[in-house]
C-alpha cells in the first residue's frame, strides 16, 4: 500500500487536531501557574496539588470508584452468562434476545437517566450508592456483552466437545477450555466498563445525590461556581486513568486475537 | 449384558440405531459391529447421516431407538465423557491454549493419571506421531498436517476401545492427503486400536479400511470389504458412488436354470470376485436386453424373473476398446470416441453410441498402442462376467 502523502496527509492531520486539540489545550492549561486560564504565567503542578488536598474531590473519587468497581463486576458476571446461554442453546426469536442486550447502548442516556430516577423515587428508604452501582451496572452491562459475545462467536463450539471427549464433566470443560479462552475478553470488556462508569455523567447526574456524588458530577459542580483550573487537573487525571483502563482492555482484545 | 465371547470379537456393536431431528429421520435403523483392531470405514455423501452416527457413537448425540455396546455395556445414552472412545476431529479441535504436552496430556489428567505415568504416555503418544521434543509448542506454530497428528496422539494416549475420525483428511491440501492416508495406515497397524473413519472421499475408504459402510439416506446400504464393494455393488448408488461405473437400464429376456460353477468362471472378473467373497454364493447366467446396448449375457448372484427391469453396470476399466471388428469377447457393440483424456498412466475416453448414449471406458496408456481421437470410430468388448446386474 502506498504511503498517504500531500493533500490527503493533510486532511488526516487536520481532522485528528481538531478531534484533540480540545482535550490538548485542557491538558496543557492543567499545568498553568496562572489562576485565569485565559493567561499562560508558566509550568506548575499547583492545581494537582490542591486537587488532591480536596476532601470533597477525594470522597467523590472514592465513590467512583467504588461504583465503578462493584458495577463492571456485576455487569460482566451478568453478561457473560447471558452471552453464553444465547450462543450455547438454541433459542427462538435468538436475535430479539440479542437486541435487548445490545439495545441500552443506543437508548438516549437522558432517558435512562430520567427513568432510573424515577424507579428510585418509588422506593421509600434512601439507597445511597447503591442506587448508582444498579444504574451503572445497566450501562455497562451491554458494552460488556458485546465485547464477550464477539469473542464467544470466534470460539469453536468442538473444543468443548473434543474436551468431554477426553473424560472432562460439561463443567470441567468450561472451566478448562471456554473460561481461560474467553478470559482476555471477560478482563477487557469489564476494564471497558469500569472507564464508562468513571466517565458517566448523565446518569449519575440523575441518579446521584450529595451523599453520593461522583467525580464526573462532582467537577460539574465546580463548573457551576467558577472556572478554576482545579478542574482541568481533575479532568486531566480521569482522562489518563480511563485511558490506561482502555488501553490495557485493547491490549487483552488484540491478544486474543492470536489465538 | 453380552457374552464373553462377543466382548472379545468386536469393539462396538450398534444395533437397530434409527435418530430424528425435527421429525427428520437422520439415521434410520443402522445394524453394523466393528471388530477388534479393524479398520472400519463409514463412506457416504454429505447428509447421509454418517457423521450423526458417528456422533451417536462418541456420546455428542444419543439416538432415540437402538443400542451402543461398547465393552459389554449399553452406552447409548451414556455421555461422552465416560465412553472408552475418543475422537479426531475434522479441524482437529486442538486446545489453542494449551502447549501440544498438555493438549495430549488433556485425558489423562482428566482420569488423574499419577504424573510420572502421564509424562511417559504423553512423550510415547508424542513419538509415535513423530512430534517427539515439540511438546512446548503450542498448535498455532503447527502445520496443517503436524496439527492433525497433535489430534491423534490426544486421542490414541487414552488408549480407547475405539478411534473415531472424521473426515480427518478434509483441511490438508491434496499431496499431504496422500502422506498421511500412509502414516495413518501404518499407525493404526502399530498401536492396533479400532478405527472408525467416516469420509465422503470413496479412494480413501478403498485405500484405507478394511471393511467398509456404504451409508445413503440414514441408511447403511452395503458393508464389505473394498474388493467386496467395487467387485459386487448391491446397488446402483454403490456402484455409482464407489469408483465410476456405466450404469445402463435393462430387461431380463432369459434366465438359465443350471447354476454356474465358479471354477468355471473368468478369475479376476467382477463375478468371480463377488462369488469369492460371497463364499460360494449361486451364480446363474442371464441374458438381458439392455437399453442401446441389445442383448447383453451376464451374470447374476439374485433370482431374477424374466421380464425384470433391472440395472446393468460396466466398469470402465473393464471394456476393452479395439478398433477391429473381431469379436474376442462376449459383448460388442460400436461407438464414435467422443472426448480422450490423457491422463499419464491412463487414457480415459467418452465414446457415444449409435443412439447417442455416453459411456465411460478407461485404458492403460503404452506407447506402442494408438492414442484414439475424437471421431474415430472403436469398437467396445467386455466379457460377461464383468458386467454387475443391479436388481
Amino acid at each position: 500500500m502506498k504511503k498517504p502523502t500531500g493533500a490527503l496527509l493533510l486532511s488526516s492531520l487536520a481532522t485528528l487536531a481538531f478531534i484533540y486539540l480540545p482535550l490538548l489545550v485542557l491538558i496543557v492549561f492543567s499545568f498553568n501557574a496562572s489562576k485565569f486560564n485565559a493567561r499562560w504565567e508558566g509550568l506548575s503542578l499547583r492545581w494537582y496539588v490542591q486537587m488532591l488536598g480536596n476532601s470533597d474531590m477525594r470522597s467523590a473519587t472514592l465513590n467512583s470508584l467504588v461504583v465503578g468497581v462493584i458495577s463492571s463486576a456485576l455487569a460482566t458476571a451478568l453478561a457473560a452468562m447471558g452471552a453464553l446461554a444465547l450462543e450455547r442453546f438454541h433459542w427462538k426469536r435468538k436475535s430479539l434476545w440479542e437486541a435487548f442486550f445490545f439495545l441500552p447502548v443506543v437508548i438516549p442516556e437522558l432517558m435512562m437517566a430520567v427513568g432510573f430516577l424515577l424507579l428510585f423515587n418509588l422506593v421509600p428508604s434512601d439507597l445511597g450508592l447503591t442506587k448508582l452501582v444498579l444504574a451503572h451496572t445497566t450501562l455497562n452491562l451491554p458494552i460488556i456483552w458485546l465485547i464477550i459475545r464477539a469473542r464467544l462467536k470466534k470460539l469453536d463450539p468442538r473444543l468443548e466437545e473434543a474436551a468431554m471427549d477426553l473424560g472432562a464433566t460439561r463443567a470441567m470443560a468450561f472451566y478448562k477450555v471456554t473460561l481461560p479462552l474467553l478470559a482476555p475478553a471477560i478482563v477487557g470488556g469489564a476494564l471497558m466498563a469500569f472507564a464508562v462508569s468513571l466517565d458517566d455523567f448523565f446518569i449519575s447526574f440523575f441518579v446521584s445525590d450529595s451523599a453520593s456524588v461522583t467525580l464526573p458530577v462532582y467537577i460539574y459542580s465546580l463548573l457551576r461556581f467558577n472556572l478554576s483550573p482545579e478542574v482541568n487537573a481533575l479532568s486531566t487525571a480521569l482522562f489518563v486513568v480511563s485511558m490506561l483502563l482502555v488501553a490495557v482492555a485493547f491490549l487483552l482484545q488484540g491478544k486474543e486475537a492470536h489465538v | 449384558m453380552v457374552s464373553e465371547g462377543m466382548d472379545e470379537q468386536y469393539s462396538v456393536e450398534i444395533k437397530d440405531i434409527s435418530k430424528d431431528f425435527h421429525g427428520n429421520p437422520v439415521v434410520r435403523g443402522v445394524d453394523f459391529d466393528i471388530r477388534k483392531g479393524e479398520f472400519f470405514a463409514l463412506l457416504g455423501p454429505s447428509g447421509c447421516g454418517k457423521t450423526t452416527l458417528l456422533r451417536m457413537i462418541a456420546g455428542f448425540e444419543f439416538p432415540d431407538k437402538g443400542s451402543v455396546w461398547i465393552r459389554g455395556r449399553d452406552v447409548a445414552n451414556v455421555p461422552a465423557n465416560e465412553r472408552p472412545v475418543n475422537m479426531v476431529f475434522q479441524q482437529y479441535a486442538l486446545f489453542p491454549h494449551l502447549s501440544l504436552f498438555e493438549n495430549v496430556a488433556f485425558g489423562l489428567r482428566m482420569r488423574k493419571t499419577p504424573e510420572p505415568e502421564l509424562r511417559e504416555r504423553v512423550e510415547n503418544a508424542l513419538g509415535v506421531v513423530q512430534l517427539k521434543d515439540m511438546g512446548a509448542r503450542m498448535p498455532a506454530q503447527l502445520s496443517g498436517g503436524q496439527q492433525q497428528r497433535v489430534a491423534l496422539a490426544r486421542a490414541i494416549v487414552n488408549r480407547p476401545e475405539l478411534l473415531l475420525l472424521d473426515e480427518p483428511m478434509a483441511a490438508l491440501d491434496e499431496k499431504l492427503r496422500e502422506d498421511m492416508r500412509e502414516e495413518l495406515k501404518a499407525l493404526q497397524h502399530k498401536i492396533g486400536i479400532s478405527f472408525l473413519y467416516v469420509t465422503h472421499d470413496q479412494e480413501e475408504a478403498l485405500e484405507l479400511a478394511d471393511r467398509i459402510a456404504v451409508m445413503e439416506k440414514g441408511r447403511i446400504v452395503q458393508i464389505g470389504t473394498p474388493q467386496e464393494i467395487y467387485e459386487s455393488p448391491r446397488s446402483a448408488f454403490v456402484a455409482d458412488f464407489v469408483g465410476v461405473s456405466n450404469l445402463l437400464k435393462g430387461k431380463v429376456s432369459e434366465v438359465e436354470h443350471l447354476l454356474v460353477e465358479a471354477s468355471s468362471l473368468e478369475p479376476g472378473t467382477a463375478a468371480a470376485t463377488a462369488v469369492a467373497c460371497a463364499e460360494s454364493k449361486p451364480l446363474r447366467r442371464v441374458w438381458l436386453e439392455v437399453e442401446h446396448l441389445g442383448r447383453v449375457e451376464a451374470f447374476s448372484m439374485d433370482a431374477l424373473s424374466q421380464g425384470q427391469e433391472v440395472t446393468l453396470s460396466l466398469r470402465p476399466e473393464r471394456i476393452h476398446l479395439s478398433t477391429s471388428q473381431v469379436s474376442e469377447l462376449e459383448n460388442r457393440v460400436s461407438a464414435i470416441v467422443q472426448r480422450t483424456i490423457f491422463l499419464g498412466a491412463d487414457i480415459h475416453y467418452h465414446v457415444r453410441l449409435a443412439n447417442g448414449t455416453l459411456l465411460r471406458v478407461q485404458t492403460i496408456y503404452s506407447p506402442i498402442r494408438k492414442v484414439r481421437k475424437e471421431g474415430d470410430r472403436v469398437y467396445l468388448q467386455w466379457r460377461s462376467e464383468d458386467a454387475t446386474v443391479l436388481a
